[in-house]
Protein backbone atom coordinates (compact mmCIF):
# COMPACT_ATOMS: atom_id res chain seq x y z
CA UNK A 1 0.00 0.00 0.00
CA UNK A 2 1.10 3.74 -0.47
CA UNK A 3 -0.03 6.73 -0.68
CA UNK A 4 -1.22 8.05 -4.29
CA UNK A 5 0.38 11.07 -5.43
CA UNK A 6 -1.45 14.69 -5.62
CA UNK A 7 -2.31 14.47 -9.20
CA UNK A 8 -6.20 13.12 -8.59
CA UNK A 9 -8.98 15.62 -9.72
CA UNK A 10 -11.75 16.07 -7.51
CA UNK A 11 -14.96 15.82 -10.27
CA UNK A 12 -17.88 18.33 -9.18
CA UNK A 13 -21.24 17.80 -10.70
CA UNK A 14 -21.00 13.96 -10.76
CA UNK A 15 -23.09 11.53 -8.63
CA UNK A 16 -22.35 10.23 -5.29
CA UNK A 17 -20.45 12.17 -2.18
CA UNK A 18 -17.34 12.01 -3.62
CA UNK A 19 -15.49 10.89 -6.83
CA UNK A 20 -12.04 11.11 -7.54
CA UNK A 21 -10.84 10.63 -11.10
CA UNK A 22 -7.46 10.38 -12.18
CA UNK A 23 -6.83 11.44 -15.85
CA UNK A 24 -4.39 8.98 -17.50
CA UNK A 25 -3.22 8.47 -21.30
CA UNK A 26 -4.79 6.32 -23.69
CA UNK A 27 -1.85 4.09 -22.79
CA UNK A 28 -3.06 3.66 -19.51
CA UNK A 29 -6.87 2.62 -17.47
CA UNK A 30 -8.63 5.28 -16.08
CA UNK A 31 -9.23 5.23 -12.54
CA UNK A 32 -12.74 6.64 -10.83
CA UNK A 33 -12.32 6.43 -7.06
CA UNK A 34 -16.37 6.63 -5.62
CA UNK A 35 -16.37 7.88 -2.01
CA UNK A 36 -18.56 5.41 0.44
CA UNK A 37 -18.50 7.91 3.21
CA UNK A 38 -22.52 8.62 3.30
CA UNK A 39 -22.77 4.38 3.18
CA UNK A 40 -20.91 3.83 6.47
CA UNK A 41 -22.87 1.61 8.79
CA UNK A 42 -20.62 -0.34 10.43
CA UNK A 43 -17.60 -0.47 12.99
CA UNK A 44 -14.90 -3.19 11.77
CA UNK A 45 -11.96 -0.73 12.90
CA UNK A 46 -11.09 -0.10 16.78
CA UNK A 47 -7.94 1.25 18.44
CA UNK A 48 -7.31 -0.13 21.84
CA UNK A 49 -9.46 2.58 23.88
CA UNK A 50 -12.81 1.08 21.90
CA UNK A 51 -12.40 -2.49 21.72
CA UNK A 52 -15.70 -3.34 22.12
CA UNK A 53 -17.10 -0.98 19.70
CA UNK A 54 -15.70 -3.61 16.76
CA UNK A 55 -18.55 -5.40 14.79
CA UNK A 56 -16.57 -6.74 12.18
CA UNK A 57 -17.94 -10.14 13.33
CA UNK A 58 -20.61 -12.10 15.60
CA UNK A 59 -17.64 -11.89 17.53
CA UNK A 60 -17.42 -8.73 18.28
CA UNK A 61 -13.93 -8.75 16.77
CA UNK A 62 -12.33 -6.44 14.57
CA UNK A 63 -9.42 -5.10 12.46
CA UNK A 64 -6.70 -2.87 14.47
CA UNK A 65 -6.82 0.61 13.41
CA UNK A 66 -3.50 2.09 13.76
CA UNK A 67 -1.97 -0.68 10.93
CA UNK A 68 -4.62 0.01 8.40
CA UNK A 69 -4.71 3.94 6.17
CA UNK A 70 -5.68 6.82 7.91
CA UNK A 71 -9.40 8.49 7.44
CA UNK A 72 -9.45 10.07 4.11
CA UNK A 73 -5.93 8.93 2.44
CA UNK A 74 -5.77 8.26 -0.78
CA UNK A 75 -3.91 5.00 -1.30
CA UNK A 76 -2.89 2.00 -3.66
CA UNK A 77 -2.94 -1.41 -3.46
CA UNK A 78 -0.73 -3.13 -5.99
CA UNK A 79 -1.18 -0.24 -8.58
CA UNK A 80 -5.21 0.29 -8.13
CA UNK A 81 -5.63 3.74 -6.35
CA UNK A 82 -8.67 4.01 -3.83
CA UNK A 83 -10.20 6.83 -1.46
CA UNK A 84 -9.87 5.25 2.23
CA UNK A 85 -12.88 6.29 4.01
CA UNK A 86 -13.37 8.75 6.44
CA UNK A 87 -14.59 6.61 9.76
CA UNK A 88 -16.82 8.21 12.76
CA UNK A 89 -18.05 6.94 15.58
CA UNK A 90 -20.59 5.13 14.07
CA UNK A 91 -18.70 3.20 10.82
CA UNK A 92 -15.78 2.29 8.94
CA UNK A 93 -17.28 0.35 5.89
CA UNK A 94 -20.17 -0.10 4.42
CA UNK A 95 -21.63 -3.69 5.77
CA UNK A 96 -23.45 -5.15 2.66
CA UNK A 97 -27.53 -4.64 3.10
CA UNK A 98 -28.03 -4.03 -0.92
CA UNK A 99 -27.07 -0.22 -0.63
CA UNK A 100 -27.17 1.50 -4.04
CA UNK A 101 -24.17 3.37 -5.30
CA UNK A 102 -24.54 5.75 -7.87
CA UNK A 103 -21.47 6.26 -10.06
CA UNK A 104 -20.94 8.57 -12.93
CA UNK A 105 -21.87 7.80 -16.06
CA UNK A 106 -19.40 5.48 -18.07
CA UNK A 107 -17.98 2.44 -19.31
CA UNK A 108 -16.62 0.31 -16.98
CA UNK A 109 -14.94 -3.21 -17.52
CA UNK A 110 -14.01 -3.65 -13.36
CA UNK A 111 -14.84 -3.03 -9.80
CA UNK A 112 -12.22 -3.11 -7.53
CA UNK A 113 -13.04 -3.44 -3.38
CA UNK A 114 -10.99 -3.16 -0.80
CA UNK A 115 -13.36 -5.98 1.60
CA UNK A 116 -13.65 -8.89 4.08
CA UNK A 117 -15.63 -11.07 4.97
CA UNK A 118 -16.55 -13.13 8.43
CA UNK A 119 -15.68 -16.32 6.50
CA UNK A 120 -15.99 -16.95 3.10
CA UNK A 121 -19.00 -15.31 1.68
CA UNK A 122 -20.19 -15.26 -2.30
CA UNK A 123 -22.74 -13.00 -3.60
CA UNK A 124 -23.91 -10.67 -6.39
CA UNK A 125 -23.52 -6.95 -7.14
CA UNK A 126 -25.80 -5.48 -9.65
CA UNK A 127 -24.72 -2.96 -12.38
CA UNK A 128 -27.64 -0.96 -13.22
CA UNK A 129 -26.87 0.58 -16.72
CA UNK A 130 -28.84 3.96 -18.18
CA UNK A 131 -30.74 1.52 -21.35
CA UNK A 132 -32.44 -0.01 -18.39
CA UNK A 133 -30.04 -3.05 -18.32
CA UNK A 134 -29.03 -4.79 -14.64
CA UNK A 135 -26.44 -7.08 -14.55
CA UNK A 136 -25.70 -9.57 -12.12
CA UNK A 137 -22.34 -9.52 -11.21
CA UNK A 138 -20.79 -12.37 -9.37
CA UNK A 139 -18.59 -11.15 -6.05
CA UNK A 140 -16.74 -13.45 -3.77
CA UNK A 141 -14.76 -12.28 -0.52
CA UNK A 142 -12.59 -14.41 1.32
CA UNK A 143 -12.22 -14.92 5.30
CA UNK A 144 -10.64 -12.32 7.07
CA UNK A 145 -9.27 -14.38 9.75
CA UNK A 146 -8.15 -17.65 8.09
CA UNK A 147 -5.63 -15.48 5.11
CA UNK A 148 -6.49 -17.98 2.21
CA UNK A 149 -7.38 -16.54 -0.63
CA UNK A 150 -10.48 -18.71 -1.85
CA UNK A 151 -11.70 -16.64 -4.69
CA UNK A 152 -8.00 -15.82 -6.08
CA UNK A 153 -7.73 -12.41 -4.46
CA UNK A 154 -4.66 -10.63 -3.55
CA UNK A 155 -3.58 -9.68 -0.10
CA UNK A 156 -4.51 -5.67 0.65
CA UNK A 157 -3.21 -5.76 4.06
CA UNK A 158 -2.17 -7.99 6.43
CA UNK A 159 -2.41 -7.19 10.49
CA UNK A 160 0.07 -8.55 13.14
CA UNK A 161 -2.64 -9.02 15.48
CA UNK A 162 -6.45 -8.75 16.30
CA UNK A 163 -8.73 -7.17 18.47
CA UNK A 164 -11.24 -8.64 20.58
CA UNK A 165 -13.85 -7.14 22.73
CA UNK A 166 -11.98 -7.14 25.90
CA UNK A 167 -8.29 -7.32 24.27
CA UNK A 168 -5.92 -7.49 21.66
CA UNK A 169 -4.58 -10.62 20.02
CA UNK A 170 -0.96 -10.54 19.06
CA UNK A 171 0.00 -12.78 16.44
CA UNK A 172 -3.30 -13.27 15.29
CA UNK A 173 -3.63 -11.63 11.67
CA UNK A 174 -6.01 -10.64 10.12
CA UNK A 175 -6.78 -10.11 6.25
CA UNK A 176 -8.77 -7.26 3.98
CA UNK A 177 -8.86 -8.10 0.29
CA UNK A 178 -8.24 -6.83 -2.67
CA UNK A 179 -11.54 -8.45 -4.95
CA UNK A 180 -12.21 -7.14 -8.26
CA UNK A 181 -16.03 -7.81 -10.35
CA UNK A 182 -15.91 -8.01 -13.78
CA UNK A 183 -18.23 -5.59 -15.62
CA UNK A 184 -18.55 -7.36 -19.29
CA UNK A 185 -21.37 -5.55 -20.45
CA UNK A 186 -20.50 -2.68 -23.13
CA UNK A 187 -23.27 0.04 -21.61
CA UNK A 188 -23.13 3.12 -20.00
CA UNK A 189 -23.17 1.90 -16.14
CA UNK A 190 -25.29 4.19 -13.71
CA UNK A 191 -25.52 2.86 -10.32
CA UNK A 192 -24.13 -0.23 -8.22
CA UNK A 193 -26.13 -2.06 -5.56
CA UNK A 194 -24.36 -4.18 -3.29
CA UNK A 195 -24.72 -7.31 -2.13
CA UNK A 196 -27.39 -7.98 0.38
CA UNK A 197 -25.08 -10.07 2.57
CA UNK A 198 -24.39 -9.05 6.43
CA UNK A 199 -21.24 -10.98 6.24
CA UNK A 200 -19.67 -8.35 3.50
CA UNK A 201 -17.92 -5.68 4.07
CA UNK A 202 -16.50 -3.13 2.02
CA UNK A 203 -14.11 -0.46 2.79
CA UNK A 204 -13.31 1.52 -0.67
CA UNK A 205 -14.18 1.37 -4.42
CA UNK A 206 -12.49 2.09 -7.81
CA UNK A 207 -13.84 1.84 -11.15
CA UNK A 208 -11.60 0.73 -13.54
CA UNK A 209 -12.11 1.58 -17.66
CA UNK A 210 -9.52 -0.19 -19.54
CA UNK A 211 -7.74 0.74 -22.51
CA UNK A 212 -9.44 -0.97 -25.32
CA UNK A 213 -12.84 0.54 -24.20
CA UNK A 214 -11.03 3.94 -23.92
CA UNK A 215 -9.93 3.92 -27.11
CA UNK A 216 -13.26 2.42 -28.73
CA UNK A 217 -14.76 6.05 -26.69
CA UNK A 218 -12.12 7.87 -28.85
CA UNK A 219 -9.33 8.37 -25.63
CA UNK A 220 -6.19 10.40 -27.77
CA UNK A 221 -3.05 7.90 -27.92
CA UNK B 1 4.57 -27.85 11.92
CA UNK B 2 4.56 -30.57 8.94
CA UNK B 3 6.48 -33.35 10.73
CA UNK B 4 4.23 -36.51 11.29
CA UNK B 5 4.22 -37.90 14.67
CA UNK B 6 5.66 -40.87 15.87
CA UNK B 7 5.48 -42.59 19.54
CA UNK B 8 7.80 -43.69 21.79
CA UNK B 9 7.44 -46.29 24.11
CA UNK B 10 7.68 -44.57 27.23
CA UNK B 11 3.88 -43.70 26.62
CA UNK B 12 4.26 -40.29 25.17
CA UNK B 13 4.72 -39.24 21.25
CA UNK B 14 8.13 -37.56 21.09
CA UNK B 15 7.61 -35.60 18.21
CA UNK B 16 5.42 -32.59 17.17
CA UNK B 17 2.16 -33.65 14.86
CA UNK B 18 0.78 -32.01 12.04
CA UNK B 19 -1.13 -28.88 12.42
CA UNK B 20 -4.05 -29.00 9.79
CA UNK B 21 -7.35 -26.53 8.96
CA UNK B 22 -9.20 -25.06 6.61
CA UNK B 23 -10.69 -21.80 6.77
CA UNK B 24 -14.02 -23.19 7.14
CA UNK B 25 -13.10 -26.05 9.45
CA UNK B 26 -13.35 -26.21 12.92
CA UNK B 27 -11.83 -27.96 15.56
CA UNK B 28 -13.89 -31.26 14.52
CA UNK B 29 -12.10 -31.63 11.03
CA UNK B 30 -8.95 -30.23 12.28
CA UNK B 31 -8.12 -32.41 15.22
CA UNK B 32 -9.80 -36.14 13.15
CA UNK B 33 -6.98 -35.10 10.32
CA UNK B 34 -4.32 -34.67 12.68
CA UNK B 35 -5.07 -38.10 13.93
CA UNK B 36 -5.71 -38.99 10.17
CA UNK B 37 -2.14 -37.36 9.39
CA UNK B 38 -0.28 -38.69 12.20
CA UNK B 39 -1.84 -42.66 10.63
CA UNK B 40 -0.40 -42.23 7.44
CA UNK B 41 -3.89 -41.36 5.89
CA UNK B 42 -5.00 -38.03 3.46
CA UNK B 43 -7.46 -36.05 5.63
CA UNK B 44 -8.83 -34.76 2.41
CA UNK B 45 -9.52 -38.21 0.98
CA UNK B 46 -11.29 -39.41 4.20
CA UNK B 47 -13.29 -36.44 5.35
CA UNK B 48 -13.91 -34.75 1.80
CA UNK B 49 -15.34 -37.62 0.73
CA UNK B 50 -18.65 -37.64 1.50
CA UNK B 51 -21.01 -34.78 1.58
CA UNK B 52 -24.63 -34.60 3.25
CA UNK B 53 -27.15 -32.65 5.04
CA UNK B 54 -28.61 -34.35 8.60
CA UNK B 55 -30.46 -32.78 11.59
CA UNK B 56 -32.19 -34.37 14.29
CA UNK B 57 -34.38 -32.11 15.64
CA UNK B 58 -33.44 -31.52 19.69
CA UNK B 59 -30.19 -33.40 19.23
CA UNK B 60 -27.65 -31.30 19.31
CA UNK B 61 -25.42 -29.51 22.41
CA UNK B 62 -23.65 -26.07 22.27
CA UNK B 63 -20.01 -27.20 20.89
CA UNK B 64 -17.77 -26.42 18.35
CA UNK B 65 -17.31 -29.76 16.86
CA UNK B 66 -20.95 -30.57 17.45
CA UNK B 67 -22.01 -33.10 14.29
CA UNK B 68 -24.82 -34.97 13.97
CA UNK B 69 -23.87 -38.48 13.50
CA UNK B 70 -26.16 -40.48 15.80
CA UNK B 71 -26.70 -44.05 14.92
CA UNK B 72 -23.06 -43.86 13.66
CA UNK B 73 -19.87 -42.69 15.72
CA UNK B 74 -18.38 -39.14 15.07
CA UNK B 75 -15.34 -40.03 12.72
CA UNK B 76 -17.43 -43.00 10.48
CA UNK B 77 -20.26 -39.97 9.85
CA UNK B 78 -17.66 -37.80 8.91
CA UNK B 79 -15.57 -40.46 6.56
CA UNK B 80 -18.46 -42.29 5.37
CA UNK B 81 -16.47 -43.79 2.80
CA UNK B 82 -13.67 -45.41 4.90
CA UNK B 83 -13.53 -47.33 7.81
CA UNK B 84 -12.83 -44.82 10.29
CA UNK B 85 -14.19 -45.36 13.87
CA UNK B 86 -14.37 -43.29 16.98
CA UNK B 87 -15.40 -43.60 20.80
CA UNK B 88 -15.77 -40.77 23.40
CA UNK B 89 -14.43 -41.91 26.87
CA UNK B 90 -14.94 -40.38 30.62
CA UNK B 91 -12.03 -40.38 32.51
CA UNK B 92 -12.33 -40.37 36.16
CA UNK B 93 -9.69 -39.37 38.39
CA UNK B 94 -7.20 -36.60 36.69
CA UNK B 95 -7.55 -39.57 33.73
CA UNK B 96 -4.05 -38.69 32.26
CA UNK B 97 -2.94 -41.82 33.07
CA UNK B 98 -5.74 -42.72 30.30
CA UNK B 99 -4.52 -40.44 28.17
CA UNK B 100 -0.84 -41.62 28.37
CA UNK B 101 -2.34 -45.40 27.58
CA UNK B 102 -3.49 -43.99 24.22
CA UNK B 103 -0.18 -42.06 23.34
CA UNK B 104 1.32 -45.68 24.35
CA UNK B 105 -0.91 -47.71 21.86
CA UNK B 106 0.27 -45.27 19.33
CA UNK B 107 -3.57 -43.19 19.13
CA UNK B 108 -3.58 -39.65 19.51
CA UNK B 109 -6.31 -38.60 22.49
CA UNK B 110 -8.60 -35.96 21.13
CA UNK B 111 -9.24 -34.09 24.28
CA UNK B 112 -12.74 -31.51 24.89
CA UNK B 113 -11.39 -28.15 26.81
CA UNK B 114 -12.81 -25.55 27.45
CA UNK B 115 -10.21 -22.46 26.27
CA UNK B 116 -11.10 -20.40 29.11
CA UNK B 117 -8.52 -22.72 30.81
CA UNK B 118 -6.10 -22.76 27.54
CA UNK B 119 -3.37 -19.85 27.98
CA UNK B 120 -3.03 -20.17 24.18
CA UNK B 121 -6.79 -19.62 23.38
CA UNK B 122 -7.73 -15.92 22.71
CA UNK B 123 -10.46 -16.57 24.89
CA UNK B 124 -8.26 -17.27 28.30
CA UNK B 125 -9.80 -15.93 31.37
CA UNK B 126 -12.15 -14.37 29.33
CA UNK B 127 -14.79 -16.52 27.36
CA UNK B 128 -16.07 -20.05 28.22
CA UNK B 129 -16.15 -22.21 25.07
CA UNK B 130 -16.15 -25.77 24.04
CA UNK B 131 -13.61 -27.23 21.89
CA UNK B 132 -10.95 -29.86 20.60
CA UNK B 133 -7.68 -30.38 20.77
CA UNK B 134 -4.93 -32.89 20.06
CA UNK B 135 -2.35 -34.67 22.85
CA UNK B 136 0.28 -35.73 21.86
CA UNK B 137 2.83 -35.64 25.23
CA UNK B 138 2.13 -36.04 28.60
CA UNK B 139 5.14 -35.40 31.31
CA UNK B 140 5.17 -35.18 34.99
CA UNK B 141 4.40 -31.37 34.88
CA UNK B 142 3.22 -30.44 31.11
CA UNK B 143 0.72 -31.83 28.70
CA UNK B 144 1.77 -30.83 24.91
CA UNK B 145 -1.15 -30.10 22.77
CA UNK B 146 -1.83 -29.25 19.14
CA UNK B 147 -4.37 -26.87 18.84
CA UNK B 148 -4.63 -26.07 14.67
CA UNK B 149 -7.20 -23.52 14.90
CA UNK B 150 -6.22 -19.86 14.75
CA UNK B 151 -4.08 -18.91 16.54
CA UNK B 152 -2.38 -22.38 15.71
CA UNK B 153 -0.79 -23.50 18.96
CA UNK B 154 1.66 -26.78 19.51
CA UNK B 155 3.61 -26.69 22.50
CA UNK B 156 3.40 -27.40 26.62
CA UNK B 157 0.89 -26.22 28.73
CA UNK B 158 0.93 -26.89 32.69
CA UNK B 159 -0.69 -30.00 33.74
CA UNK B 160 -3.02 -27.84 36.08
CA UNK B 161 -4.48 -25.90 32.95
CA UNK B 162 -5.10 -28.68 30.82
CA UNK B 163 -6.81 -30.38 33.78
CA UNK B 164 -8.84 -26.99 34.65
CA UNK B 165 -9.83 -26.86 30.48
CA UNK B 166 -10.32 -30.80 30.36
CA UNK B 167 -12.58 -30.88 33.72
CA UNK B 168 -14.43 -27.47 33.32
CA UNK B 169 -18.50 -27.45 33.84
CA UNK B 170 -17.74 -24.97 30.88
CA UNK B 171 -20.82 -22.33 32.51
CA UNK B 172 -23.55 -20.39 30.34
CA UNK B 173 -21.36 -17.23 29.22
CA UNK B 174 -23.10 -14.51 27.29
CA UNK B 175 -20.04 -13.73 25.49
CA UNK B 176 -20.59 -17.15 23.66
CA UNK B 177 -23.82 -18.05 23.91
CA UNK B 178 -23.02 -20.38 21.07
CA UNK B 179 -20.06 -22.33 22.37
CA UNK B 180 -20.52 -22.44 25.83
CA UNK B 181 -23.22 -24.58 28.83
CA UNK B 182 -21.28 -27.52 27.74
CA UNK B 183 -19.32 -29.14 30.38
CA UNK B 184 -15.77 -30.80 29.24
CA UNK B 185 -16.30 -33.67 31.44
CA UNK B 186 -12.65 -35.35 30.83
CA UNK B 187 -14.15 -36.58 27.47
CA UNK B 188 -11.95 -37.81 25.08
CA UNK B 189 -12.20 -39.11 21.65
CA UNK B 190 -10.02 -42.15 20.66
CA UNK B 191 -10.07 -42.37 16.47
CA UNK B 192 -8.80 -45.47 14.76
CA UNK B 193 -9.01 -47.03 10.93
CA UNK B 194 -10.53 -50.10 11.51
CA UNK B 195 -9.47 -51.63 8.16
CA UNK B 196 -8.18 -51.14 4.86
CA UNK B 197 -8.43 -47.79 3.56
CA UNK B 198 -10.05 -47.88 -0.10
CA UNK B 199 -8.31 -47.45 -2.90
CA UNK B 200 -8.93 -44.29 -4.25
CA UNK B 201 -9.18 -45.11 -7.86
CA UNK B 202 -11.69 -43.65 -10.61
CA UNK B 203 -14.68 -46.48 -10.09
CA UNK B 204 -14.36 -45.13 -6.35
CA UNK B 205 -14.53 -41.19 -6.65
CA UNK B 206 -17.61 -42.51 -9.48
CA UNK B 207 -18.85 -44.37 -6.30
CA UNK B 208 -18.73 -41.25 -4.15
CA UNK B 209 -20.42 -39.24 -6.08
CA UNK B 210 -23.47 -41.40 -6.93
CA UNK B 211 -24.10 -42.49 -3.04
CA UNK B 212 -23.42 -38.78 -2.18
CA UNK B 213 -25.87 -37.43 -4.78
CA UNK B 214 -28.52 -40.51 -3.77
CA UNK B 215 -28.42 -39.56 -0.18
CA UNK B 216 -29.42 -35.43 -0.99
CA UNK B 217 -32.25 -36.92 -3.22
CA UNK B 218 -33.56 -39.67 -1.00
CA UNK B 219 -36.61 -38.45 0.85
CA UNK B 220 -36.20 -37.24 4.44
CA UNK B 221 -37.51 -39.37 7.57
CA UNK B 222 -39.62 -37.74 10.05
CA UNK B 223 -37.51 -38.41 12.68
CA UNK B 224 -34.34 -36.89 11.05
CA UNK B 225 -34.21 -34.18 8.47
CA UNK B 226 -32.09 -35.12 5.37
CA UNK B 227 -31.11 -34.45 1.79
CA UNK B 228 -32.78 -31.60 -0.16
CA UNK B 229 -35.82 -32.03 1.23
CA UNK B 230 -34.59 -32.63 4.87
CA UNK B 231 -33.03 -28.85 4.34
CA UNK B 232 -35.73 -27.00 3.23
CA UNK B 233 -37.71 -28.43 5.78
CA UNK B 234 -35.56 -27.22 8.33
CA UNK B 235 -35.30 -23.69 6.67
CA UNK B 236 -38.68 -23.01 6.37
CA UNK B 237 -39.01 -24.09 10.03
CA UNK B 238 -36.26 -21.77 11.04
CA UNK B 239 -37.67 -18.91 9.00
CA UNK B 240 -41.32 -18.97 9.99
CA UNK B 241 -40.29 -18.36 13.75
CA UNK B 242 -41.36 -14.78 15.14
CA UNK B 243 -38.13 -12.67 15.63
CA UNK B 244 -36.56 -12.03 19.34
CA UNK B 245 -38.47 -15.09 20.75
CA UNK B 246 -37.32 -17.10 22.93
CA UNK B 247 -38.42 -20.00 20.37
CA UNK B 248 -36.20 -18.07 17.67
CA UNK B 249 -33.12 -17.75 19.91
CA UNK B 250 -33.06 -21.11 20.67
CA UNK B 251 -33.13 -22.06 17.00
CA UNK B 252 -30.54 -19.21 15.98
CA UNK B 253 -28.24 -20.91 18.18
CA UNK B 254 -28.85 -24.21 17.26
CA UNK B 255 -28.09 -23.20 13.25
CA UNK B 256 -25.07 -21.97 14.14
CA UNK B 257 -24.05 -24.95 15.61
CA UNK B 258 -24.89 -27.24 14.12
CA UNK B 259 -24.20 -25.64 10.56
CA UNK B 260 -20.57 -25.00 11.35
CA UNK B 261 -19.28 -28.23 10.62
CA UNK B 262 -21.90 -29.12 7.56
CA UNK B 263 -20.25 -25.88 6.21
CA UNK B 264 -16.48 -27.18 6.71
CA UNK B 265 -17.92 -30.09 5.30
CA UNK B 266 -19.10 -28.42 2.00
CA UNK B 267 -16.19 -26.65 1.73
CA UNK B 268 -13.72 -30.22 2.12
CA UNK B 269 -15.67 -31.79 -0.28
CA UNK B 270 -15.42 -29.23 -2.49
CA UNK B 271 -11.21 -29.63 -1.77
CA UNK B 272 -11.57 -33.63 -2.02
CA UNK B 273 -13.33 -32.49 -5.81
CA UNK B 274 -10.66 -30.26 -6.74
CA UNK B 275 -7.97 -32.66 -5.85
CA UNK B 276 -9.23 -35.48 -8.08
CA UNK B 277 -9.70 -33.36 -10.79
CA UNK B 278 -6.57 -32.06 -11.26
CA UNK B 279 -5.36 -35.88 -10.20
CA UNK B 280 -7.89 -37.21 -13.04
CA UNK B 281 -7.59 -34.09 -15.29
CA UNK B 282 -11.23 -34.37 -15.78
CA UNK B 283 -12.85 -30.99 -15.79
CA UNK B 284 -16.24 -31.61 -14.97
CA UNK B 285 -14.79 -32.14 -11.42
CA UNK B 286 -13.44 -29.14 -10.86
CA UNK B 287 -17.61 -27.35 -12.05
CA UNK B 288 -19.09 -29.57 -9.75
CA UNK B 289 -16.60 -28.40 -7.06
CA UNK B 290 -17.33 -24.89 -7.73
CA UNK B 291 -20.87 -25.40 -7.45
CA UNK B 292 -20.25 -27.17 -3.95
CA UNK B 293 -18.30 -23.99 -2.71
CA UNK B 294 -20.85 -21.88 -3.78
CA UNK B 295 -23.16 -24.31 -1.50
CA UNK B 296 -20.70 -23.48 1.24
CA UNK B 297 -20.71 -20.05 0.64
CA UNK B 298 -24.59 -19.98 0.66
CA UNK B 299 -24.02 -21.20 4.04
CA UNK B 300 -21.99 -18.71 5.02
CA UNK B 301 -24.93 -16.27 4.79
CA UNK B 302 -27.74 -18.19 6.15
CA UNK B 303 -25.50 -18.76 9.10
CA UNK B 304 -24.37 -15.35 9.88
CA UNK B 305 -27.54 -13.55 9.00
CA UNK B 306 -28.84 -16.10 11.45
CA UNK B 307 -25.95 -15.48 13.79
CA UNK B 308 -25.98 -11.64 13.65
CA UNK B 309 -29.79 -11.57 14.89
CA UNK B 310 -29.03 -14.12 18.19
CA UNK B 311 -25.92 -11.83 18.92
CA UNK B 312 -26.65 -8.19 17.63
CA UNK B 313 -30.33 -8.67 17.48
CA UNK B 314 -30.02 -7.44 13.72
CA UNK B 315 -33.30 -9.54 13.14
CA UNK B 316 -34.13 -9.80 9.08
CA UNK B 317 -36.21 -12.38 8.59
CA UNK B 318 -37.02 -11.49 4.83
CA UNK B 319 -32.66 -11.73 4.68
CA UNK B 320 -32.82 -14.96 5.83
CA UNK B 321 -35.54 -16.28 4.04
CA UNK B 322 -33.75 -15.07 0.58
CA UNK B 323 -30.31 -16.56 1.85
CA UNK B 324 -32.27 -19.82 2.51
CA UNK B 325 -34.30 -19.99 -0.81
CA UNK B 326 -31.00 -19.67 -2.65
CA UNK B 327 -28.78 -22.12 -0.24
CA UNK B 328 -31.07 -24.55 -1.57
CA UNK B 329 -31.17 -23.53 -4.97
CA UNK B 330 -27.49 -23.69 -5.13
CA UNK B 331 -27.98 -26.89 -3.77
CA UNK B 332 -29.77 -28.33 -6.58
CA UNK B 333 -27.60 -26.84 -9.10
CA UNK B 334 -24.03 -28.44 -7.41
CA UNK B 335 -26.58 -31.82 -7.36
CA UNK B 336 -26.67 -31.57 -11.15
CA UNK B 337 -23.65 -31.02 -11.80
CA UNK B 338 -21.95 -33.92 -9.44
CA UNK B 339 -23.99 -36.12 -11.51
CA UNK B 340 -22.53 -34.37 -14.86
CA UNK B 341 -18.89 -35.28 -13.17
CA UNK B 342 -19.88 -38.98 -11.87
CA UNK B 343 -21.21 -39.50 -15.94
CA UNK B 344 -17.66 -37.65 -16.63
CA UNK B 345 -15.74 -40.28 -14.59
CA UNK B 346 -17.86 -43.05 -15.90
CA UNK B 347 -16.59 -42.83 -19.80
CA UNK B 348 -12.71 -42.31 -17.96
CA UNK B 349 -13.38 -45.57 -16.50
Amino acid sequence: MSQVAGNSVLTANEPGPRVHRLPAAASAPEFRLIGIDDLLNNRATTSVSDLDSGRLNAWGNSFPAEELPTPGALIEVAGIPFTWANAHAKGDNVRCEGQVIDIPPGQYDWIYLLAASERRSEDTIWAHYEDGHADRLRVGVSDFLDGTPAFGELTAFRTSRMHYPHHVQERLPTTMWLTRVGMPRRGIARSLRLPRLVAMHVFALTLVTGIDVRRAEGAAI
Amino acid sequence: MSISGTTDISGTTAQPVQLWTRDLGSCLHGTLATALIHDGHDPVTVLGAPWEFRRHPGAWSSEEYFFFAEPDSLAKRLALFHPFESAWHRSGGDGLDDLREALAAGVLPIAAVDNFYLPFRPAFHDVHAAHLLVVYRITDTEVYVSDAQPPAFQGAIPIADFLASWGSLNPPDDADVFFSASPSGRRWLRTRMAGPAPEPDLDWVGHVLRENVARYRQESTAQTQTGVMGLRHYLDQLCALTPGTDAASEALSELYVISWNIQAQTGLHAEFLRTQSTKWRIRELAEAAAGVDAVAHGWTAVRMTGAHARVWERHRPDELRRHSTELVRRLEVALDQLELAADALSRHT
